[in-house]
């Protein structure tokens, strides 16, 4: 049915810039994965990159969904955002500002308070894990 | 801006139809004169400039702009070098705050200083009948440009005509920078406090360090002080915030509430932070809700923690004690407290694939409120995490890492009233193999070329059964049945149970990826788990003999663009019935757009409808705004339906009208607060733009009750 | 300065002659005259001699060469300098008109002070005062003043 083993996606840059903030969870997420692909050099700095990844928005949010009579909160939302840009170093935009968000709900229960906490980051790290899966594919389709 | 000295020396071109004068003595220049220096342009029908004195005098349609201010008006008369004069019946318009007005007469008095006698202020445009939406009159303001503040005495704000509030002295900034002086009032509607009315005075203290007090009368209850003093340095930051009321009188008691915040960083890439929320007492969230910061309102946190990193061992420690509001008819069972928390981690990474995190953690639980349970005994616990795992294969069309783990704890758990102290230790290895393909094909749909994936994935766990029956729950919670949980190696999160296990796992995705952009346009996923073996640690509590467990199905689409649809089903193939299952449909067009309605249904415990929205009504285009009424209004809003209970559980409505130059915002929160109890709040705020340039706004509720809410004007906080 | 109306006159140019019917001496070609310390560069110069004995001249700018004129201020180290299409000079009234793209600027010492620009200026040597009329186009005259004693206007090299 015309499936094939997806190969290396060629990138349209041999070196890019991250601009996560250091230790930013999603920003390691992004280095591992494109670790994978063969021929990509990480540059330090903005200049020494073909491109520069802008990244204006890296943080996650948790919302109130369902509540019982009696106050207590039965159900998070909880979102891990990526807001970001590529450019080259000239300031040239290849990928315009794009907002990518995902989203998981999560059952809550005061009392487990300490279990959902670990719970809610190993669901972040998942959405997160996502997030840059669909953030690489962009960043195959860039053209330069 | 030049500074001043500067300024002075630079040259003054002149423009005009006619030129006359004394070298050195005067000089006079009639007929549309466009006078600059620097920043500052002068233009009148008429400009006398006396050399020897230094003054300038302007007559007929006088206008003077500098930096964006505007002034005009009939007569103008100023000294240059020591920037005295005076103006008659002077209009005036200053950039920062987008606000401006009329006087008698102003007296400038030096290079940053003036004053305006009969003086009106606002940033609305006059409609027909040159009536302000809002208007700040007052018999005198003196305004200091160097100290950017406006102060206006004998002062009276006006709002549509009404008078709103009347302050002997009333300050208001010129500038975006924050100021000292009395804020708008904060009126609140409550049908269980009554009508709640605070004057905030913001009192800007130094650049780092503000505070803002808040007298307020509660009508049903009594006056309240609320205090947020607010701090930030280069290497830390945090706020203070404390409400106190004493003599509530429906509670007969004095009631408060402390809230302190505090984050910083140090050496080796060190981080600390506090978040500390206490109350008087247990019913605190249910009359006076809205000062409670935690998202949980009955579930207060209280923790002290710090980490360090020491050549990549992550070195942490930390202190977590919650203040439980306890509710006799809806109990809740409280959190242990880690007093406290020390434990380090480390990853290792080598060529080949291979990993190795660890962790090993001290760990004091301990329980402040036993409440109705029989007693739970306070423990010790010292734990060590390992996994080692080898990716022998992590290329991007295919994975396989296989990985060891073993989760080894031992506690010393003290003596109950119904037992005595004992110790239990164990060791529970864990291996696991993980491997999964991308395979791709080119595939149109509706008439549009798609990279359609197929991402099959296998995970094979194996756990040998330890008991655990004597070792008691301290950090761990049964995890919710998602995708997510469904790949992971134990059911349960934290550390006190590790569930036996010897299954697989069989999941499978296909995407739709737009070629062009390389989004997603379309996801679906399936996944289920196959047992080798009983189950006798279960989630549920009781042995599960079953072959299969529940199948999960997902799948979410931006196909149609500004759409949004999303669904999970948990279906049990014995029963043939659905467990659980969420559907969510979201359209959101365009900032402040949005509308989305989810229905979730968890079989025999709830079935609800959840509706949000944040909509413009209507909306003023660009140029009419802040003239009269035409503005634009948004509605914004939430509504919890629960079909079992076929009632409205919460419901959040609220509308948000800017008219430009003031901004009102109308909310009606409804939200019970025991089974037939429910409390309706009604918040009304108004924000005069220009004149408080800090307008907080109290509706945070919207903030943290609605996904995807998105403030009308930036962080109305920290503007 | 006031003094240079008892200075002699004295002048240079290409060709000289006398039209007796205006009785006026007519001079052509980068005539240049001084008189104490005003000296008048132009292209042609018409010098009359009024029966009450007072002197006048017009000068014309041509050649691409504005007629020019530059005279030191009365007891102050100030010089005043002027072009224009036509410089008028009236010596009963000691007052110099400059026509046509009207330029004066005035410079304290060696450094420029203030300029104007318009269509006519007239420059009151004995009031010492200054009249500048709308340029043609849009009317408008121009001016560039810099303050009394400051030094170097601010742009200047610091």
């Amino acid at each position: 049915c015309g499936f094939r083993l997806r190969g290396a996606p060629e990138l349209p840059f041999r070196s890019i810039h991250l601009g996560f903030a250091p230790r930013s969870e999603l920003g390691q997420e992004v280095r591992r994965q494109l670790a994978t692909l063969p021929g990509l050099r990480l540059a330090e700095t903005p200049q020494e990159a073909d491109v520069v990844l802008d990244v204006l928005d890296d943080r996650m949010s948790r919302a109130v969904t369902a509540t019982t009579g009696a106050g207590q909160v039965r159900e998070f939302d909880v979102r891990a955002y990526l807001r970001f840009r590529l450019r080259t170093p000239a300031g040239r935009e290849l990928i315009p500002e794009t907002a990518l968000v995902q989203s998981q709900l999560l059952s809550y229960n005061e009392s487990a308070a300490l279990g959902k906490e670990l719970e809610e980051a190993e669901l972040v790290r998942d959405l997160r894990r996502d997030l840059a899966a669909q953030l690489l594919r962009r960043l195959a389709a860039a053209k330069l | 801006p030049t500074d001043a000295a500067d300024e002075d020396r630079l040259p003054v071109t002149i423009e005009a139809r006619e030129l006359r004068g004394r070298p050195d003595l005067e000089t006079i220049a009639e007929g549309d004169v466009d006078l600059r220096r620097g920043p500052t342009t002068l233009r009148a029908d008429r400009v006398e400039y006396d050399h020897v004195q230094g003054i300038a005098r302007a007559r007929g349609h006088v206008r003077v702009t500098r930096d964006g201010n505007v002034f005009t008006g009939p007569e103008l008369q100023l000294q240059v070098e020591r920037y005295e004069g005076f103006f008659l019946e002077p209009t005036y318009f200053f950039s920062a705050t987008q606000a401006g007005g009329r006087a008698e007469r102003i007296d400038f008095l030096g290079r940053d200083r003036l004053a305006a006698t009969q003086a009106t202020y606002s940033s609305c445009t006059p409609d027909d009948e040159g009536e302000y939406a809002w208007l700040l009159r007052a018999s005198r303001v003196k305004l200091d440009f160097e100290r950017n503040e406006g102060v206006a005495e004998g002062a009276v704000l006006t709002f549509y005509g009404v008078p709103l509030l009347a302050a002997p002295a009333l300050s208001f900034p010129l500038t975006e920078e924050r100021k000292s002086g009395w804020l708008p009032p904060n009126l609140h509607l409550d049908s269980k406090s009554g009508l709640e009315v605070g004057v905030p005075y913001y009192w800007n203290i130094a650049p780092q360090r503000d505070m803002t007090l808040t007298p307020t009368v509660i009508t049903k209850r009594g006056v309240a002080l609320g205090t947020e003093f607010r701090y930030l340095h280069p290497r830390f930051r945090g706020e203070i915030y404390t409400h106190v009321l004493p003599g509530d009188r429906i509670a007969g008691r004095d009631r408060g509430l402390l809230h302190f915040q505090h984050e910083g960083r140090t050496a080796y890439e060190g981080a600390y932070r506090a978040d500390l929320t206490r109350v008087s007492d247990d019913d605190y969230w249910k009359d006076l809700k809205r000062q409670i910061p935690s998202l949980t309102p009955r579930l207060l946190p209280g923790r002290a923690e710090a980490h360090w990193w020491v050549n990549d061992w992550k070195v942490y420690g930390g202190v977590h004690r919650w203040q439980v509001l306890q509710d006799p008819l809806a109990p809740i069972d409280s959190p242990y407290a880690r007093e406290p928390q020390l434990g380090m981690r480390r990853s290792f990474e080598w060529d080949g694939g291979w990993r190795l995190d660890m962790e090993a953690e001290v760990n004091r639980f301990v329980q402040h409120d036993h409440g109705p349970l029989q007693a739970r005994p306070d423990a010790t616990r010292v734990h060590a995490l390992g996994r080692l795992a080898w990716a022998v294969v992590d290329g991007p069309g295919w994975f396989l890492r296989p990985q060891v783990a073993f989760n080894a704890a031992s506690y010393r758990i003290d003596a109950t009233a119904t037992g005595a102290a004992r110790d239990e230790s164990r060791l529970i290895p864990t291996l696991s193999v993980d491997t999964g393909w991308v395979l791709e094909r080119e595939s149109t749909w509706f008439g549009r070329r798609y990279i359609q994936t197929l991402e099959p994935r296998v995970l094979y766990v194996n756990t040998p059964y330890r008991d655990q029956s004597r070792i008691p729950l301290f950090d761990t919670a049964v995890k919710d049945f998602n995708f997510t949980t469904l790949f992971a190696e134990n059911p349960f999160s934290g550390v006190d149970r590790v569930a036996d296990a010897h299954h697989v796992t069989l999941g499978a995705y296909t995407r739709f990826i737009d070629p062009g952009s390389g989004g997603e346009a379309l996801r679906l996923g399936l996944a289920q788990r196959y047992l080798l073996r009983e189950q006798r640690i279960t989630p549920e509590g009781v042995p599960f003999n079953e072959r299969f467990s529940d199948v999960l199905l997902l799948g979410s689409t931006h196909l149609i663009p500004d759409w949004g649809v999303s669904g999970a089903v948990q279906y049990n193939p014995d029963l043939q019935r659905t467990i659980r299952s969420t559907l969510g449909v979201r359209y959101s067009p365009g900032p402040y757009r949005t509308v989305a309605a989810t229905y979730s249904m968890v079989r025999n415990a709830s079935e609800r409808i959840d509706v949000g929205w944040q909509w413009p009504v209507f909306r003023a285009s660009e140029r009419e705004r802040g003239k009269g009424c035409r503005g634009s209004l948004y509605a914004v809003g939430r509504v919890n339906y629960s079909l079992r209970d076929q009632r409205i559980t919460d419901s959040l409505m609220g509308f948000e009208y800017d008219a430009g130059c003031w901004i009102g915002r109308f909310v009606v929160e409804r939200e019970s607060t025991g089974v037939s109890e429910a409390t309706t709040r009604f918040m009304f705020q108004l924000e005069f733009v220009g004149l408080s340039r800090l307008g907080s706004n109290p509706l945070r509720a919207l903030q943290d009750n609605i996904p995807g809410y998105q403030l009308l004007r930036g962080d109305a906080g920290q503007r | 300065e006031r003094a240079d109306r008892y200075k002699p006159l004295n002048f240079t140019a290409d060709t000289l002659r006398y039209d007796d019917l205006k009785q006026t001496n007519v001079l052509t070609g980068n005539v240049v005259i001084t008189k104490g310390t005003m000296t008048v560069k132009a292209a042609r110069v018409e010098v009359h001699q009024t029966p009450s004995g007072h002197q006048s001249a017009v000068a014309h700018a041509g050649g691409g060469q504005s007629a020019y004129f530059r005279q030191k201020r009365d007891a102050v180290d100030e010089y005043i300098e002027g072009e224009g299409q036509r410089i008028e000079y009236d010596g009963r009234t000691d007052t110099v008109r400059l026509v046509g793209q009207a330029v004066v600027r005035r410079y304290r010492g060696t450094t420029l002070a203030d300029e104007v620009k318009g269509q006519t200026i007239t420059y009151d040597n004995l009031a010492e005062t200054f009249t500048v009329q709308g340029g043609e186009g849009d009317g408008r005259v121009r001016g560039v003043l810099s303050p009394r004693d400051a030094g170097p206007p601010a742009g200047a090299a610091r």
